[in-house]
């Protein structure tokens, strides 16, 4: 199940626009995806980098710099490869499906 | 979720223990840097003491306050960003929290201390805390700043919306604080409802992230309550352009501690020529107050008797240790032990052991406090986050966070400061690796040692002894990374925690919460290392008194019980020979050491440390130096005859050092045993406080004998190759 979701995510529409979060370079953007679990991805999670919530990328590089809720935070490039975003224009629109395909794990 | 199933159960409990007259607790909650620990000094004043939960170390500072006639007790949570517990420290808040601290029920009440200038990211927090449904009031802190800002917030209906009471405050300027107290006592008279609202409502969708749906209705509750302008922020976004770039932070970083590291130096230095001076004269009234003659046995053992057993209690109260028939009987055995001493053991006891050995230590406390209260200033401003996320590139290549850098600069003062600055590490493994691997950092303790060294190699050019020095604290960098490395691959496997920090905005620190914070850590290295402290040094001075050198000692008579101590007490004379007449009673000084259980170890370790090229009075040098290693420069003094004073004419004692030979007539230190010996100290633990310090931040012992064990290891194997290969070179 997992594997086929992996499979098809880059052929839908609303995925197109999805890059990692650790090769976008600046601007506001819209967190679509965090993978894995663990501590770590709680940390982040807990900051506020978590599906559905804007995010400001303040400074690219390792680690680099988010705004999250008002408040700049540090994050590793390494966690930032988990992190899935898409620009916040294209957010808007494509939100509920996001959502709904999260969830379910299909269209 | 979970928390709310479980609490009704837990509450009622707490109600029902309610009726019993006890003082109520009052545990502050909120964001880390939200400003609970000044809120917490507000409140209570100077009537906190540390306090501190069972397993890993978390001191929690704790507070006495009357509100209208009713004692309550304040407990300083450490901060937290949700409940979900991630470190030792949110643990302890987590678990305070639930009622999950065997012995103590849910806090009878909270305070949730908010930053009005970061409302969103705080309410996020708060909505967790608030559904745990225990009597609430919000402190809305940095009231003050949030003025200074432009941001106006209305009160009421934030209030609402929490269905809580919430009393602005500023614990910097003290406004609101009244209210807020009487908040507190209306809210522990039952006079106000519990919160009651389910705050992360359904709205924003009930799928995925908790977290988000939290952070959804934070900002929903902050949009509809306060007006922020958009220039927040813009000051530290400003700063930050600087301080976090991948070349100017980190320069800035380096040179910010190169500069506190110079303060601290030149600072500390008067207290610690003031304290050891007092242990001097201290050391010298007592002497004088305890009587030379023979003394009246029906007087004198009582006497002493009280007088130990005076300093037990106060040691135990000081440490915290409890009166059980265990500690009891060894405080009363110990007592009646010192009471037989005849007088002369006893000053000496008096004078070495207990006044030495307590001197020891607190002369390095003014380092300690400085380095202290220049850490508190750094995390209260908002810098620290920055360190540890310029640091992190670099750290993350030995599998170490960039928040372990702090610690590291630290253990080049002193180890312990360095321990305790761990804390700020969340990741367990990341942290213990840390503690570890600081002792080998070189501090300030070597210096004598180096020094000492250094004159012995190369005394005719100060250029080259500074290279020693260099070489000597290159030693201790590499290997503090090196076995940072090798732990991250074996024992304590795995990368270091990926770095998540909040950047808080700049702020100007307070001196008066940095003060407080010295006071609080100072007493707690005091309390803790200073007791075992003293315990190891009086049996120290045990083992170099014991057994006592017999009247007219050197006789052959006299050495004949232990096999080895004829040659000992031989070589000691050949020793005094070499030297001038008037220093007999130094060399009696020598034969005593040599004659004790000290002077045997030196003797019986002489095998072990053949290779490294040590004879057997460096050997009493290693041992005595085992609590404290700067007691080698006195010791070593005092073995080749010279008096314990001559360590303060370094030429003499670098003379004499350089004229010693070995049996076979070839000089003691040589360039390879010089290098072998600083080796060894570089690499060494020999350092008490700093083993009873790792015991306490990692709650057990195990990992300060692994310290320990490591670390002598390490020095042996590196010091056998350096003495091996410089002699193989001729340098021997
Ligand atoms: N202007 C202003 N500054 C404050 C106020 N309260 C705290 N601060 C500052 O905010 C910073 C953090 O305060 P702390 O009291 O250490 O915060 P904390 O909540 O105990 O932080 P952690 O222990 O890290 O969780 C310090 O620099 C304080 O001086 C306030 O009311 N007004
Ligand atoms: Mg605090």
């Amino acid at each position: 199940m997992a594997f086929r979701v992996r499979l098809l995510h880059p052929f839908e529409p609303e995925n197109i626009n999805m890059t990692p979060l650790s090769s976008t370079s600046q601007g506001m953007v819209v967190c679509s995806r965090v993978e894995g679990e663990g501590p770590e991805i709680t940390r982040l999670k807990r900051m506020g980098v978590c599906s559905g919530r804007p995010l400001e990328i303040v400074r690219a590089g390792d680690p680099m710099i988010l705004c999250v809720a008002g408040t700049r935070i540090g994050v590793s490039q390494k966690l930032a490869r988990a992190v899935f975003v898409k620009p916040a224009e294209l957010a808007g629109a494509n939100r509920d499906a996001d959502d709904g395909d999260r969830k379910n794990g299909q269209p | 979720m979970t928390a709310a199933d479980i609490l009704p159960v837990l509450h009622d409990s707490r109600s029902a223990n309610n009726g019993a007259l006890k003082t109520a607790v009052v545990a502050l909650v909120g964001n880390p840097n939200a400003g609970k620990t000044s809120l917490f000094n507000r409140l209570t004043g100077l009537r906190a003491k540390t306090a501190n939960y069972p397993g890993i170390t978390v001191d929690l500072r704790k507070g006495r306050m009357r509100l209208s006639g009713r004692d309550l007790e304040l407990i300083d949570l450490p901060g937290l960003y949700s409940l979900d517990a991630l470190s030792p420290e949110e643990h302890v808040a987590r678990s305070t929290l639930l009622g999950e601290i065997e012995g103590r029920a849910v806090p009878d009440a909270i305070v949730l201390v908010v930053d009005a200038t970061h409302l969103a990211r705080n309410l996020t927090l708060a909505s967790e805390i608030l559904d745990l449904r225990l009597p609430t009031v919000v402190a809305l802190n940095l009231i003050d700043a949030a003025d200074a800002a432009d941001i106006t917030i209305d009160v009421g209906q934030l209030a609402m919306e929490l269905s809580c009471p919430v009393v602005p405050v500023s614990a910097r300027t003290g406004q609101g604080i009244d209210d807020l107290r009487e908040m507190m006592a209306r809210l522990l008279a039952e006079q106000l409802p519990k919160p009651t609202v389910e705050h992360t409502s359904c709205t924003a969708g009930c799928h995925g992230c908790t977290f988000a749906a939290r952070y959804e209705w934070a900002e929903r509750v902050t949009e509809g309550i306060a007006q922020i302008p958009h220039t927040h922020g813009r000051r530290t976004a400003a700063i930050d352009q600087y301080l976090t770039n991948p070349i100017w932070g980190t320069l800035a970083f380096l040179s910010l501690m190169l500069g506190v590291f110079y303060l601290i130096f030149s600072l500390a230095d008067v207290p610690m020529t003031l304290i050891d001076e007092g242990f001097g004269r201290l050391a010298t009234v007592a002497e004088g107050l305890i009587p030379t003659g023979p003394v009246n046995g029906l007087l004198w053992v009582p006497a002493v008797g009280a007088l130990a057993m005076g300093f037990f209690v106060l040691g135990y109260r000081l440490a915290g240790i409890s009166w059980t028939w265990r500690s009891g009987v060894a405080a009363a055995g110990v007592a009646a032990l010192v009471s037989m001493l005849p007088a002369d053991d006893f000053r000496s006891l008096v004078v070495n052991g207990v006044i030495g050995g307590v001197g020891g230590i607190l002369v390095f406390l003014p380092q300690i406090c400085i380095l202290f209260f220049f850490i508190c200033l750094l995390e209260d401003s908002g810098y620290m986050a920055r360190a540890a996320f310029v640091m992190e590139r670099l750290m993350r290549v030995v599998g170490l966070p960039g928040k372990a850098f702090v610690p590291m600069l630290s253990a080049h003062a002193c180890a312990i400061p360095g321990i305790m600055a761990a804390r700020v590490i969340e990741d367990w493994r990341d942290r213990l690796v840390t503690i570890l691997v600081l002792p080998l950092l070189t501090c300030s303790a070597r210096l004598p040692v180096y020094a000492m060294i250094a004159a012995l190699l190369f005394g005719d050019s100060p250029q080259k002894a500074a290279l020693v020095f260099v070489g000597a604290y290159s030693l201790g960098i590499v290997a503090t990374l090196a076995t940072a490395f090798a732990l991250k691959k074996s024992l304590l496997r795995g990368d270091a925690v990926p770095l998540v920090i909040e950047l808080p905005p700049y702020r100007l620190p307070s001196l008066r919460n940095a003060l407080l914070t010295v006071v609080d850590r100072a007493s707690v290295f005091v309390r803790n290392a200073g007791t075992i402290i003293l315990l190891i040094s009086v049996g120290l001075w045990a083992l170099a008194s014991y057994p006592k050198l017999p009247e007219g000692a050197g006789s052959p008579g006299a050495a004949s019980d232990v096999a080895g101590l004829a040659a000992a007490a031989t070589e000691a004379k050949q020793a005094r020979i070499e030297q001038p007449a008037a220093w007999t009673g130094q060399t009696r000084a020598q034969e005593a050491l040599a004659y004790s259980f000290a002077g045997r170890l030196g003797r019986l370790f002489e095998p072990i440390f053949e290779p490294l090229g040590f004879d057997w009075r460096i050997n009493v040098g290693v041992i005595s130096s085992f609590a404290a290693r700067e007691v080698v420069v006195s010791t070593l003094a005092i073995m080749y005859g010279m008096g314990e004073d001559a360590p303060d004419q370094q030429e003499t004692l670098v003379e004499t050092l350089r004229r010693q030979k070995r049996p076979d007539g070839s000089p003691v230190f040589t360039t390879a045993t010089c290098l072998s010996l600083l080796t060894f100290y570089v690499l060494a633990m020999q350092c008490l406080p700093t083993q009873a310090v790792t015991r306490r931040e990692t709650g057990s012992w195990k990992w300060s004998f692994f310290q320990l064990g490591y670390m002598t290891l390490l020095a042996y194997s590196v010091s056998f190759v350096v003495y091996q290969t410089a002699a193989a070179f001729g340098y021997a």
